[in-house]
C-alpha cells in the first residue's frame, strides 16, 4: 500500500510533462458523421490521405468509428483527407435494409478537405530600439 | 613668497584637476532596448555584444541579461562602442539587434 502512494505520487509528478509533450508532437484530427446501417457493428470507415487535392490518396486507416488520428505528419505540410465508409462484401453486410437488400461494400468518398499542422515559432524576434548613451 | 606659489599651485592642481579625473576614472555606458515584437514569447533574456568598429561581424559576446539594459563600466575613456543586442528563447537566439553606438568621455583636460 505504501509503494502504492509512491507510485501515485510519482504519476502525478510525471503528467505534466507527458500532456505538454503530447502538444508539442504535430497532429491532424480527422472526424465525420456516422452512416447509418441496419447493422452498425459492421461498419467501418476508410480513410484516405493524400498531399495534393487530386491526389494520389493513400489509406491510412480503417477505424470503426470517428474520429482518425493521424500523428504521421510534418508541421507546415498540407494534407487531403477523404472519407467513405465500408460494409462487408458478405452476404449479411451491414444487415438488411427496408427495402430487403443486404447493404455491403463501399460508399462513394466524402468531400475532400485539408489540414496543414501549424508550424511552431521557436526563434524569439530581434529586440528593437536599441540606444547607448555615454555616462 | 615662493613658498605661496607651491601652495597655490597645489589648490589649483585640487580643485581643477581631481575632480576631472575622478570623473574619468569610471566611464560608463548605458545601453537600452525593447523587447522583440515578434517571434516566441515571452523572451528568457538577452546577449549583449559590444565592438569598437562598426558592423556585426566586429563584435563580441560580453554579457548576458534578463532585463531590457545594461551599464558596461568595463570602456575606456574616450573610445566609441558599438553594442548590438540579441533575444534568446530556449535555445534559439535571435539575430542581433541593429548597433547602437556612444563614445565615452575622457581624453582632455588633466588626464591627459
Amino acid at each position: 500500500m505504501k509503494n502504492m502512494k509512491w507510485l501515485l505520487f510519482a504519476a502525478l509528478l510525471l503528467f505534466p510533462f507527458v500532456t505538454s509533450e503530447a502538444q508539442v508532437a504535430p497532429q491532424v484530427t480527422v472526424s465525420w458523421s456516422g452512416a447509418v446501417v441496419p447493422t452498425p457493428s459492421a461498419l467501418t470507415y476508410k480513410v484516405e490521405r493524400a498531399m495534393a487535392q487530386a491526389g494520389p490518396f493513400t489509406q491510412i486507416g480503417q477505424p470503426a468509428a470517428s474520429p482518425l488520428l493521424d500523428t504521421n505528419v510534418t508541421r507546415g505540410t498540407t494534407y487531403f483527407y477523404r472519407v467513405r465508409s465500408s460494409c462487408p462484401a458478405t452476404a449479411q453486410g451491414c444487415g438488411t435494409n427496408a427495402q430487403g437488400q443486404v447493404v455491403s461494400g463501399d460508399s462513394a468518398f466524402s468531400t475532400t478537405v485539408s489540414a496543414t499542422p501549424p508550424i511552431l515559432v521557436t526563434t524569439p524576434g530581434v529586440p528593437t530600439n536599441v540606444q547607448a548613451v555615454a555616462q | 613668497m615662493k613658498k605661496w606659489r607651491w601652495l597655490f599651485a597645489l589648490n589649483l592642481f585640487y580643485w581643477v584637476c581631481v575632480p576631472v579625473i575622478v570623473a574619468q576614472q569610471q566611464p560608463r555606458i548605458m545601453v537600452t532596448w525593447d523587447p522583440p515584437i515578434d517571434g516566441a514569447m515571452p523572451v528568457d533574456g538577452y546577449r549583449v555584444y559590444r565592438g569598437i568598429t562598426p558592423g556585426n561581424t566586429n563584435i563580441q559576446l560580453i554579457g548576458m541579461t534578463t532585463e531590457e539594459f545594461i551599464v558596461d563600466s568595463s570602456v575606456l575613456p574616450a573610445t566609441r562602442y558599438y553594442y548590438a543586442i540579441s533575444a534568446l528563447k530556449d535555445v534559439e537566439e535571435s539575430a542581433k539587434s541593429s548597433e547602437a553606438t556612444a563614445m565615452t568621455a575622457g581624453g582632455q583636460g588633466c588626464n591627459r
